[in-house]
C-alpha cells in the first residue's frame, strides 16, 4: 500500500472505531435489536468473539469486572492486536514492535491462546 | 542453461544443488558466494551475469540505494577465497560465509533481504474476537505460515501465504457483513 493510502485507511478505521465505541457506550447490547453471534445461534457454542459486545459496553461504562466476565480474551487481545495492526501498517515506524509481533512464536502463541480459551469457555 | 546446478554458501553451509529458478526463491545477495560447474572457485554471485536478473528483481522491490549495500558489504574478491576450497562444492568457504552473514546483519534487513510480507495477524485477531468471524482463524494460521516461511528464507512462499491470509480475512469480513442483517432480525425472535 502507498503511504498516503495507508494513512487514509488508518484515519477511516480510527473514525469508524470511535463511532462504534460511542454507539456501544450508550446502547446495551442485551436490549434486542443487536446482532447476535451466528455461531452461538446455530450451534449453541460460544465463539471466540461471543460476549465482545457486552464486554465493550461494560468497559465503556466503567464496569471492568463485568467486561472481564463477558469476554476476557478480547480485553487481553485488543491492545496486542492493535499494536500488531499499527506495526504492520507502518512497517518503517515501529520495526521492533513489528519484529516481536510477527515472530512465529508470537503468532503461534496467540493462535494457541485463542483456541484453548475458546475450548475452555465451552467445555469447562 | 536451465539445467545448470548451483551451490551457494550461507551461514557456513553449502546449499545445493539447485536450478536457476530455485535460486530466485532463495536469499541470494550480491556478495553471496556461489559455485557452479565450470568455475574454478567460489565466486561472488554478482560476478555471474546469469544471476544478475535475480538481484534486479529484488532491488526493484526493496533496495532503493545501492550505495549503502556497497558500503556495508565488504567486497570479497574471488582471489581472496581459499584456492584449496576450489572447485569442490562440498566445503563452503567458512570465513567468507561468515562475512556474508555478518555484513547482512550490519546492513539490516531492508537492504538486501526483502521485507516480511504483511501477516495480517492483528486484523485476524480483531476479526476473530470482535466480529465472530470464524474464517479468520484460517487467516491467523496463514499469518503464522507467512512468518515461519519468511524466517526459513522462503520469501516467495511467504508472500503467497500473505496473500492467502488477506483473502481469508476478506472472506470473513464479507461473510460477516452479509449475514449481519439476518442475525439482527434473528435476535428479536
Amino acid at each position: 500500500m502507498e503511504k498516503k493510502q495507508r494513512t487514509v485507511v488508518a484515519v477511516a478505521v480510527v473514525a469508524a472505531a470511535a463511532a462504534i465505541l460511542c454507539f456501544y457506550a450508550v446502547v446495551d447490547p442485551c436490549s434486542g435489536w443487536m446482532p447476535r453471534c451466528p455461531v452461538k445461534m446455530l450451534s449453541g457454542w460460544d465463539c471466540p468473539g461471543c460476549g465482545s459486545q457486552r464486554a465493550i459496553h461494560a468497559l465503556l461504562n466503567g464496569d471492568f469486572a463485568g467486561a472481564w466476565h463477558s469476554n476476557a480474551m478480547m480485553i487481553l487481545a485488543m491492545p496486542v492486536s492493535a499494536a500488531a495492526v499499527v506495526a504492520e501498517m507502518f512497517p518503517g515506524r515501529f520495526p521492533r514492535v513489528r519484529k516481536v509481533m510477527t515472530h512465529p512464536a508470537a503468532i503461534a502463541s496467540m493462535l494457541a491462546a485463542i483456541v484453548l480459551w475458546t475450548l475452555g469457555r465451552n467445555l469447562l | 542453461m536451465a539445467n545448470i546446478e548451483y551451490w551457494i554458501a550461507v551461514d557456513r553451509q553449502k546449499i545445493g544443488p539447485m536450478t536457476l529458478a530455485q535460486m530466485r526463491t532463495r536469499m541470494i545477495e550480491p556478495h553471496t558466494l556461489v559455485w557452479r560447474e565450470g568455475l574454478p572457485t567460489w565466486v561472488r554471485a554478482d560476478s555471474l551475469p546469469e544471476l544478475a536478473s535475480i538481484f534486479r528483481a529484488q532491488s526493484i522491490e526493496e533496495c532503493p540505494s545501492p550505495v549503502t549495500s556497497s558500503e556495508s558489504a565488504p567486497p570479497v574478491s574471488p582471489a581472496e577465497v581459499d584456492p584449496t576450497v576450489g572447485p569442490r562444492p562440498y566445503i563452503a568457504p567458512v570465513a567468507d560465509a561468515r562475512a556474508c552473514a555478518r555484513s547482512r546483519d550490519v546492513s539490516g534487513s531492508a537492504n538486501e533481504v526483502p521485507q516480511m510480507p504483511p501477516t495480517y495477524v492483528g486484523w485476524s485477531i480483531v476479526a476473530l474476537l470482535l466480529c465472530c468471524m470464524i474464517p479468520a482463524i484460517v487467516a491467523l494460521v496463514n499469518a503464522l505460515r507467512v512468518s515461519s516461511l519468511y524466517n526459513s528464507g522462503l520469501f516467495e512462499e511467504s508472500r503467497k501465504a500473505s496473500g492467502r491470509a488477506e483473502l481469508w480475512l476478506i472472506i470473513s469480513i464479507v461473510l460477516g457483513l452479509v449475514t449481519l442483517p439476518f442475525f439482527i432480525v434473528g435476535s428479536i425472535f
